[in-house]
């Protein structure tokens, strides 16, 4: 009797990670204890099961993981495919990338960040043999050709990335947008996400990805029942998505959505959370408009803090006496992932712990965003303010395994709490300081401009603590959900 | 130098069918003429002396018990596993709870606590629950 590592399972490993397991095609990465792993690494080398080879330790770590389902008997020797084998990393662990593989949309949203163009335009452009990379009006992002986009999934392969969502501009717009996805999955990196403005997600498009045994999440942009056409600049956008929504759920595609909330859609957000739960859309996250970009032209349109904070109190008692439709992300403010229990995203952590040593966000610890451009920075707001972007390499100079290794990006994604507060002497003393642990940079980036400080505090989750928002929503959550503490 | 060769006969062990079924039956031999627990410290050592070691010198690849037993603790003191590396990518600040002694459990298993809601049976992916409560643009 041999042991066998079924056939879903790779052997591979990171700097300072060196023992994980992962699954192909999936988002699943264990990393065992060293003795566990070892004794793996043994039974996958056609040692029989019985042999004096393995401690009487070790075969019960092996029965183990044959009951974790990882390990299973085998009557002959069953050594390793070549795709099975430890591959060593020479990079940091990274999970996960959203990747902007165009700048271009078929939107023409009166917000957009990268101030994308018309595909229309691009392709004017192009034939007129202007740019190669179909540079846009603006000069400020393109659209990589497939090479570029090839290499970058090569970049992510070598690096060990597990997932990865796609976006843009707007990603379903390339013609060749199936050849990065096989690329993708001949790489063995999950597509989890595809970010839309839906109007492109059809039959056609959804039997393409049905084709290859994927059913990645659609994340489509909904600003509101009567709203929507307005900000995204195109009509019929808002009778468009509503239709990929339906078309989602009759398919069995998962869905979710983003709301950018502003002065002109304030008042259709509890129509809109319960049409999008009538969809099928199973999560939604709001965040106020955020000025930058195409936005300056709307400025006007803009909500404050307060106004965004109130518009979310004054909601919520609603998102419940409509039955919690949704999975509900409300800025930091409010998360419901169903009737029994809610979260404040605000709170990092408990004010008790010692959290000096925690990642400073953990979400960029483990999330890159790689822009059309090829900057590669920690969240999709670094990637929409110059403040950010200046900051880190770009993926056509520096390889993405050097990034995660030794780099001024690994040295920021992995500031820890301490740093931040050393930094932060006010933060420091504050008496939310583990709870708030300096909010989000992303937000400090995309707020504070050009010459922004990454390490800032976020005045928006500042505010949350420190002008009673906190104890507004813990107090109105008390009296909804009476048993929830 | 005979210590490399404990990691040349795993390599050979996996590579050749024949000779991992050689083991096999020696192993199998040796339980049926030895009386005692094969998960005996003792019993053990006996079994890679009177099989293994002459197996390995047999394929040209002699090595004594002591060196495995090197070969092995090398093996382990080359897989760093970095505890806080563990627990920054298993959450950030947002550690998920890891029940002690909850066997191979124990370590992280990452795809938990890394921004996956389940809803409906149905798995939906947010970009913050992994740690960050930033605005997302678009």
């Amino acid at each position: 009797m041999y042991y066998k590592l079924k056939d879903d399972f790779r052997l591979r490993g990171w700097e300072l990670l060196p023992t994980g397991v992962v699954r192909r095609l999936s988002g699943n990465v264990d990393f065992l204890p060293p003795d566990i792993y070892r004794a793996l690494q043994k039974a996958c080398s056609s040692i029989p099961a019985d042999s004096a080879l393995f401690s009487a330790e070790e075969k019960k770590m092996l029965a183990e993981l044959c009951e974790a389902e990882l390990l299973e008997k085998s009557e002959t020797p069953a050594p390793l495919s070549d795709a099975q084998k430890y591959r060593a990393y020479p990079n940091r662990f990274l999970y996960s990338v959203h990747w902007a593989i165009t700048g271009n949309c078929n939107c023409r949203c009166r917000h957009c960040y990268m101030s994308a163009p018309t595909r229309t335009e691009a392709l004017v452009r192009a034939q007129a043999q202007e740019a190669p990379l179909l540079r846009p009006p603006s000069g400020k992002v393109n659209e990589p050709t497939l090479s570029d986009c090839l290499d970058v999934v090569r970049q992510m392969e070598a690096a060990g990335v597990r997932t990865v969502s796609l976006t843009g501009g707007e990603a379903l717009l390339r013609r060749d947008f199936f050849a990065i996805v096989d690329a993708l999955i001949d790489a063995d990196i999950l597509i989890v996400t595809v970010m839309s403005n839906g109007l492109l997600v059809n039959e056609k498009t959804l039997d393409e990805f049905e084709r290859r045994g994927l059913r990645p999440e659609f994340n489509m942009s909904f600003d509101g029942v009567g709203c929507h056409d307005w900000l995204r600049g195109v009509p019929g956008a808002e009778q468009a998505v509503l239709r990929a929504f339906s078309l989602c759920r009759e398919r069995g595609f998962p869905t979710g959505a983003e709301y950018c909330l502003h002065k002109g859609n304030l008042s259709a957000l509890r129509e809109s959370v319960k049409l999008l739960g009538e969809l099928g859309c199973q999560t939604l996250k709001v965040n106020r408009l955020n000025v930058e970009g195409e936005a300056l032209g709307i400025a006007d349109y803009a909500i404050t803090r307060d106004e965004e904070f109130q518009t979310y109190l004054d909601y919520i008692p609603q998102f419940y006496e409509d039955g919690a439709p949704l999975s509900l992300m409300l800025s930091g403010f409010f998360h419901c992932d169903g009737t029994d229990g809610f979260g404040i995203p605000f709170v990092k952590n408990e004010e008790g712990e010692d959290c000096g040593d925690y990642c400073l966000c953990g979400h960029a610890r483990n999330y890159m965003y790689i822009t059309a451009e090829g900057a590669m920075v920690p969240c999709i707001p670094m990637g929409s303010a110059e403040g950010g972007r200046r900051h880190f390499p770009n993926i056509r100079e520096t390889l993405l395994a050097d990034a995660l290794h030794d780099s001024y990006y690994m040295s920021f994604i992995d500031t820890r709490l301490r740093d931040y507060f050393a930094h932060n002497p006010g933060c420091a003393v504050c008496e939310y300081r583990n709870r708030c642990a300096g909010g989000c940079r992303g937000r400090v980036a995309s707020v504070d401009g050009s010459e922004v400080d990454l390490l800032a505090r976020d005045e928006d989750a500042c505010a949350f603590f420190r002008q009673g928002w906190y104890d507004r929503v813990t107090k109105m959550m008390e009296k909804i959900l009476p048993d929830i503490r | 130098m005979a210590k490399a060769n404990v990691g040349k006969f795993y390599e050979k062990l996996a590579q050749d069918a024949a000779l991992a079924e050689k083991l096999n039956a020696l192993d199998k031999d040796f339980a049926e003429k030895n009386e005692g627990s094969a998960d005996d410290a003792a019993m053990r050592e006996k079994a890679v002396e009177a099989i293994v070691i002459p197996l390995a010198k047999e394929v040209g690849l002699p090595f004594t018990l002591e060196e495995l037993k090197e070969y092995e603790q090398d093996r382990l003191k080359e897989m760093n596993l970095s505890e806080d590396e563990l627990d920054q990518v298993a959450g950030g600040g947002r550690r998920p709870s890891r029940p002690p002694g909850d066997g191979i459990n124990a370590c992280a298993y990452l795809g938990v606590g890394f921004g996956r809601t389940r809803k409906n049976g149905k798995v939906a992916f947010c970009l913050i629950l992994g740690g960050s409560d930033g605005p997302i643009a678009g």
